[in-house]
């Protein structure tokens, strides 16, 4: 079980939140870039074994989305909202 | 052996959902009603109003059901101004109210929220789950009261009597 550090409610429990997937590069403009680099843009996610940043949305909370930094490995959650800032 | 509680259910409160910035939201209703939380997951109260600030940018007004035509005319929503909503949403959640001795060992089943009197005070109100839904939680006398998207509010009722059956 997670406890999830959401930037309005602080720690709560993770059936509270929908995951919603890592996050990724930034989109390119499709007409500025090689189509290899635009097909990776839409192809490509980040599977990391280890850090990974990924948002979460607090859907059955304050409905707030945010990103945290989750080790896909311990489940250790590196970096929260709060300590960003 | 059973569990030593008191269950009122499906009730209809008054029900404001008001969204906007801190600033413009602040000053609306320091107009006509009084300063608005600062704690998030808190509620301030005025009489028998309560103004709860549920998350960034988004605040409930709750108050008894026979209230909601004297607050309509009060708040009136279709004069407030454009940065801010005010959406009445009475119909749109049932609450329940569990009080008694074992009101707590209810909970304990039915949310997943951390309950103890530190964490969650008496001013605290929060959406969390109450099983497995979206529920709006705070304290209420000696025990708590939550509301549920009204539709699943005899299914809820169900849930309540299978736990206390157990
Ligand atoms: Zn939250």
């Amino acid at each position: 079980m997670l406890l999830i550090n959401c930037p309005f409610c602080k720690e709560r429990n993770e059936t509270e939140f929908v995951y919603g997937g890592p996050v990724g590069v930034d989109r390119p403009d499709p007409n500025a870039v090689a189509d290899q680099e635009w097909v990776d843009f839409l192809t490509l996610v980040p599977n990391p074994t280890g850090p990974v940043f990924e948002k979460w949305w607090h859907a059955r909370g304050c409905g707030e989305w945010f990103v945290i930094c989750r080790d896909t490995v311990t489940h250790e959650i590196l970096e929260s909202p709060d300590e960003k800032s | 052996m059973g569990y030593d509680v008191k269950i009122e259910r499906n009730l209809l409160h008054a029900l404001f959902d008001l969204k906007g910035s801190v600033e413009d939201v602040s000053s609306y209703l320091k107009e006509h009603i009084g300063s608005i939380p600062v704690e998030p997951n808190s509620y301030v109260t005025y009489g028998n109003l309560r103004v709860l600030y549920l998350g960034i940018n988004h605040w409930i007004l709750l108050a008894p059901i026979d209230e909601e035509q004297k607050l309509l005319e009060l708040l009136k929503p279709e004069f407030c101004p454009a940065s801010i909503s005010i959406v009445l949403i009475s119909d749109t959640l049932k609450f329940f109210r569990i009080n008694g001795a074992n009101a707590d060992d209810i909970m304990a089943v039915a949310s997943p929220l951390n309950l103890n009197a530190d964490a969650f005070t008496n001013n605290s109100a929060t959406f969390s789950e109450v099983f497995g839904l979206k529920a709006l939680i705070m304290r209420h006398g000696d025990g708590y009261q939550f509301g549920i998207d009204q539709s699943f509010g005899d299914m809820i009722s169900d849930y309540l009597d299978l736990t206390m059956a157990r």
